[in-house]
C-alpha cells in the first residue's frame, strides 16, 4: 500500500481533491500531468480513482422524474395570477399618480391665483401713487397748456407763483 | 455586483436560453412557455433529489418560475441563464428546508420521513438492501434507492454541488456562482462529498454492482 510519505506527494485530503477535479475535467494541464503521473504508479491511487467513479456513475441510477401533465398548466396559471395582480399594482400606482397630479395642478392654480392678485394689487396702488404725486400737475393741467414755453413756466416759478401748489403737492 | 454592457453582450451571443430570457423581459410569452418547456424536468429532478418528495418537488419548481417571472424586467444577463436560475432554485430550495426545519421544531417528535425506518441513511442503506447477499447484483430501482440513501449522507450543500455537477454538468465556476461560494470552496466540497458517496457506497463497489443499464 502506498501512502503520502514522499515530499512531492500532495497529503491525502488534496489527493482526493485533485482526483475528483481530475475526474471532472477541472485542473489544469500541469496538475493533470502530475495526477496521471501518480495514477500510472501507484496502484492505491488508481483504485481511489476507480471508486470514486463507479460511486459517481452509480448517481444515474436515481430515479428521474417528469413534470406531471397538471404541471405546464397550474404554473401558467400561477403567473396570470401573478400577472393580474401586478397590473392591479400599476394600475393602483397609476391612479395614485393622476391623484397627485391633480393635487399639484390645483395647488398651482391657487398659488397663480394668489400671486397675480398680490402683483395685480401691487401695480394698482403703484398707479394711484403715481397719480397722487401727479396731482397738482393734473389740477392745473389746463393752465401749463396756455402756456408755450417752458422757460416761461421756470420764471414764474422762480418769482415764488406756485408756492401754494407746491406745498400742496408734497 | 453590476454587469457591464459587454458582459450582458456576450452572454445574449453565447446563449439561446439568454436570448429566450430578454425575450420574456419583454414580456413574450411564447418565450416563456419554451424556457419553461426546456427546464421542467430539470428543475423537478434538481428539487425532488434536495428535497426528496415529488410533490413538493413540483411546488418548488412552480415557485422557481413564479420568480423567473416576477424578476423579469430586472434582468439582465451576468452569467449563463442556467446559472441563473440554479441560483434562484437554490434560494427557494434554501427557503424551503429552513420553514421544513421551523415546522419540524413544532412538531413533538420530529419524525422521520414518512416511517421510512432508522434515522441514520447509511444504517436504512443497509435496510434498503433488504438483508440480501451483498454478492447479489440489485435490480434497477434498489440500486435507485440505495443512490437515494447514500444522497441523503450528504449536506444540504454537498447534495447541491453534486446535482449540479452531475447532471447538470456545470463546471466549479458555474456552481461557485450558482452557491455563492468560490471555485476552490466548490473544489472541496465536491471533493468531499464524493468521498462520502463513495464510503455509503462502499459494499456495492467492492462487490462491483453496478446499475444494470438502461
Amino acid at each position: 500500500m502506498s501512502t503520502p510519505q514522499d515530499n512531492n506527494m500532495v497529503p491525502v485530503e488534496d489527493a482526493e481533491q485533485q482526483l475528483v477535479a481530475y475526474l471532472d475535467g477541472e485542473l489544469s494541464e500541469d496538475e493533470r500531468i502530475v495526477v496521471e503521473a501518480r495514477l500510472a504508479d501507484d496502484y492505491d491511487y488508481r483504485l481511489r480513482l476507480q471508486r470514486l467513479e463507479r460511486a459517481w456513475d452509480m448517481l444515474d441510477s436515481l430515479p428521474r422524474v417528469e413534470a406531471s401533465d397538471q404541471f405546464v398548466h397550474t404554473t401558467v396559471e400561477m403567473i396570470s395570477v401573478a400577472a393580474s395582480q401586478e397590473l392591479e399594482t400599476i394600475q393602483v400606482r397609476q391612479k395614485s399618480r393622476s391623484w397627485r397630479i391633480a393635487a399639484i395642478t390645483g395647488a398651482a392654480a391657487v398659488a397663480a391665483a394668489v400671486l397675480g392678485f398680490a402683483w395685480i394689487s401691487q401695480s394698482a396702488s403703484r398707479q394711484n401713487e403715481e397719480l397722487l404725486t401727479e396731482l397738482p400737475l393734473i389740477e392745473n393741467m389746463d393752465r401749463y397748456q396756455k402756456v408755450d414755453e417752458v422757460e416761461f413756466l421756470e420764471r414764474l416759478r422762480s418769482e415764488g407763483l406756485f408756492v401754494s401748489e407746491v406745498d400742496d403737492g408734497v | 455586483m453590476s454587469i457591464t454592457e459587454s458582459t450582458a453582450k456576450r452572454y445574449e451571443l453565447q446563449d439561446p436560453d439568454v436570448r429566450l430570457m430578454l425575450e420574456v423581459r419583454d414580456d413574450s410569452a411564447a418565450a416563456f412557455e419554451e424556457l419553461m418547456l426546456r427546464y421542467q424536468n430539470r428543475l423537478i429532478n434538481l428539487m425532488h433529489h434536495l428535497m426528496g418528495r415529488r410533490d413538493q418537488a413540483e411546488d418548488l419548481a412552480q415557485e422557481v418560475f413564479l420568480r423567473v417571472y416576477r424578476s423579469r424586467k430586472s434582468y439582465k444577463p451576468g452569467s449563463k441563464f442556467s446559472t441563473w436560475l440554479y441560483t434562484i432554485a437554490n434560494n427557494v430550495a434554501s427557503n424551503a428546508r429552513r420553514s421544513m426545519a421551523r415546522r419540524k421544531e413544532i412538531q413533538v417528535d420530529g419524525g422521520d420521513d414518512a416511517g421510512m425506518g432508522p434515522a441514520n441513511p447509511l444504517d436504512r442503506i443497509a435496510k434498503a438492501a433488504s438483508g440480501q447477499m451483498p454478492t447479489r447484483v440489485i435490480d434497477r430501482a434498489e440500486m435507485g434507492e440505495v443512490v437515494r440513501l447514500a444522497m441523503e449522507t450528504l449536506n444540504d450543500r454537498q447534495r447541491m454541488a453534486v446535482l449540479l455537477s452531475k447532471f447538470e454538468e456545470m463546471s466549479y465556476a458555474d456552481i461557485a456562482v450558482t452557491m455563492g461560494m468560490s471555485v476552490e470552496a466548490i473544489k472541496s466540497l465536491l471533493s468531499r462529498a464524493r468521498a462520502n458517496l463513495k464510503i455509503a457506497l462502499e459494499p456495492y463497489l467492492e462487490q462491483g454492482a453496478r446499475p444494470p443499464s438502461e
